[in-house]
């Protein structure tokens, strides 16, 4: 079997994404965000006990933190965990691994879209994506929202490829519909994609020849979305669209069209992340490298003038939709709300790069890109491997693994560990002491559990073992034998000296800060000092 | 240079763009890139300590080597330009945008060398000095509204039927 050369150069990009993807997963990010230990909990809770954490039996969304997310990644994460045990990697593999198809439907889209001239145009597509900083860090986590963008791609690729035979493809409907079950940005994108396309595409879609296909596409979406009306009874499914709580209609829609225009803004996208959460993007690096504004800018001017074909319509439609439900999700611009928009901000790159190589003599082309693309790539070894894991360390609630092996090795000490401004590292605890499904579920009633879908409010302090999580109760906490834990802002030093708290602990972040310390407590002096005053 | 001579509007259109330009210049504070800030300097110093030993003589290249500083400053004025969400949220309403790059890329489909020429001489100014000013990015004014004014033109021709490829 003859192996083309195409191909042997798209493995070998599949390969360098494997490696940026997978290199040290377990390492880096050097920690477990509470997102991502929410989702490897609820995985661990329903792989032993059939329950989440609350003790829902298979929930249709997880109630995470008091919000709600789609169930597919908790589920899909359980044969990784049951594999690998529960680590980190285990959550993050499949972002990785849906990734990697990722490069793989930005080669075939651009195959496929009849827009570009350049045989390499796809090669060099699938390799921009490949190594992206945007892409490789959402790569690289171990919740929903990746899963949910490349899911969503994949749907919406095969739906061009019946769309350019004027046929309704059956795969991409049911792609496009599963993905509604994996994160929240697809569960409103996907109609709204569907029903544009639908307006722009009536002629292909609602032809003669067409009329079974629909029916049977009809069917297909209600049958696979049964669990989602049933959600929509509920106050589980109307999460992330905070913009529609606005009374006032004219507020409403400058804070839709602010987060628009932040979202699709060059600025934003290749030069200063306007996410304000940390936890979402790496030090001093774009989502996009830089140098690539100008393929994106002449490849927006390329949409234009190919905007009445049907790639360019479709290409226009994919790009212009995919930050609708990040734009009205919430006053914060959260770019992992965004994701959809990646897939075809990289096919107007690739557009760009597609007129470039129109004009400049491949010879001349690769030697510059290449050069481009290493030096590239040594900003993001400087941003993600080196600055990342000691800049974010604290936002990826650094400190709760370290904290748990103390815990764990002095199971006679009762910890008072301070939530106050981090409510939901819970979560990290339950996840790094494998703390048995079925003892905690025993917090919660079984009316808790029947009223699962109403957003019944949560107690915010939790007691596993010999860890109590909640705020420092001065009055109380210091006239009782224990170990309080918290950061510098918790307990001072005045504080310590006052009531005779004894350090005992300290951890550090890897920038060498103390961010967690734990203090024993001596209720014994502190009682006989109050006697004395 | 000849097309210049020729064309009335757009030799106007320069000739502001080159005012608006000068008093833009006046008004910025340029960026300085020989000397760092003091919080510069800590951030500085702070990476280079991040860095592990064995990549020193690396993090000492990208970190303080004087056309490493440039270089970093260089490409954050040139993005900051394309600020889409403050040109159009600050200066102009947002519902101008769509007629401003619907204009925008018409005029360059039909007079390519004048709008690229017009565009490239206040990005290249505010690349070199930046945009710590009073007044806004000013030299940019008169090809925002002169594109948004013809993307309005081509959207009327559009609903009359009078528009042709």
């Amino acid at each position: 079997m003859k192996i083309k050369l195409e191909h042997l150069i798209l493995a070998l990009v599949v390969m360098s994404a494997a490696f940026l993807y997978f290199y040290k997963l377990d390492k880096i990010p050097n920690s477990l965000s509470d997102d991502e230990a929410t989702v490897g909990y609820n995985a661990y809770s329903i792989m032993t006990t059939g329950r989440d954490e609350f003790g829902k039996p298979f929930p249709l969304a997880f109630r995470f933190f008091g919000a709600y997310t789609p169930p597919l990644y908790v589920y899909l994460v359980i044969p990784s965990i049951k594999l690998f045990g529960l680590t980190a990697s285990s959550l993050r593999v499949l972002s990785g691994i849906a990734t990697l198809v990722g490069v793989l439907v930005i080669y075939r889209f651009v195959r496929k879209l009849a827009l570009f001239t350049s045989p390499a145009t796809a090669l060099l597509a699938a390799f921009i994506f490949a190594i992206s900083p945007w892409i490789i860090f959402y790569a690289r986590i171990g919740y929903e929202v990746t899963f949910g963008y490349l899911l969503y791609s994949l749907g919406a690729l095969f739906v061009w490829e019946g769309l350019d035979r004027r046929k309704l493809s059956m795969l991409g409907l049911v792609l496009l519909s599963l993905s509604t079950y994996v994160a929240h940005a697809e569960r409103y994108l996907v109609p709204l994609f569907l029903f544009v396309i639908s307006i722009f595409f009536r002629k292909e879609l609602f032809s003669k020849t067409n009329q079974k296909r629909l029916l049977i596409g009809a069917v297909i979406l209600l049958l696979t979305q049964i669990p989602n009306f049933f959600l929509m009874t509920t106050k589980a499914f109307w999460v992330k669209n905070a913009t529609f709580d606005n009374p006032i209609l004219m507020v409403m829609v400058n804070d839709f069209v602010s987060q628009l225009l932040t979202y699709l803004s060059p600025r934003a996208l290749f030069g200063i992340s306007p996410d304000i959460n940390l936890q979402h993007t790496a030090p001093e690096i774009p989502l996009f490298y830089s140098w690539l504004i100008i393929p994106f800018l002449i490849g927006l001017y390329q949409v234009y003038l190919k905007a009445r074909t049907t790639g360019g319509k479709f290409l226009l439609i994919f790009l212009l939709t995919a930050p609708i439900p990040g734009a009205f999700s919430g006053h914060f611009i959260s770019i992992q709300r965004v994701l959809p928009m990646i897939v075809p901000l990289i096919l107007i790159i690739a557009l760009g790069l597609d007129f470039i190589l129109q004009r400049v003599r491949l010879m001349i082309f690769l030697p510059i890109f290449f050069l481009l693309t290493a030096f590239s790539l040594l900003l993001f070894w400087r941003s993600y491997w080196v600055l990342f894991p000691k800049e974010r360390a604290a936002y990826w609630s650094y400190g709760v693994e370290q904290l748990s092996e103390i815990v764990r090795s002095k199971p006679e000490t009762t910890f008072v560990i301070d939530t106050a401004r981090a409510p939901t590292t819970y979560i990290g605890f339950l996840f790094y002491l494998k703390y048995p499904p079925a003892e905690y579920q025993k917090q919660f009633s079984p009316e808790f559990v029947k009223r699962y879908y109403t957003n019944s409010p949560l107690a915010g302090s939790y007691k596993l073992a010999n860890i109590e999580l909640r705020p420092v109760e001065w009055k109380r906490d210091i006239y009782v034998k224990q170990i309080l834990v918290g950061d510098e802002l918790t307990i001072s030093s005045d504080q310590a000296k006052e009531h005779f708290l004894e350090r005992v602990f300290e951890i550090k972040d890897p920038n060498g800060k103390p961010i967690l310390i734990g203090y024993r407590t001596n209720p014994q002096k502190k009682r006989s000092t109050r006697g004395n005053n | 240079m000849a097309w210049l001579r020729y064309n009335f509007l757009f030799f106007g259109a320069f000739l502001l763009t080159l005012t608006l330009m000068f008093i833009q210049y006046k008004d910025t504070k340029a960026t300085d890139f020989q000397q760092l800030t003091e919080m510069e300097k800590i951030a500085q110093l702070r990476r280079m300590n991040e860095y592990p030993p064995s990549a020193y003589r690396l993090a000492n290249h990208i970190e303080k080597r004087p056309e490493a500083v440039i270089y970093f400053k260089l490409e954050k004025n040139f993005v900051d330009i394309f600020d889409f969400f403050g040109l159009f949220t600050v200066y102009f309403p947002p519902l101008l945008l769509p007629f401003f790059l619907g204009g925008y890329f018409d005029a360059i489909k039909r007079y390519p060398k004048q709008i690229l020429f017009l565009s490239a001489l206040p990005i290249g100014l505010m690349t070199i000095i930046g945009q710590q000013n009073t007044k806004g990015p000013i030299s940019l004014f008169p090809i925002i509204i002169g594109a948004t004014i013809y993307g309005m033109m081509v959207f009327i021709r559009w609903l009359l039927g009078q528009y042709e490829n």
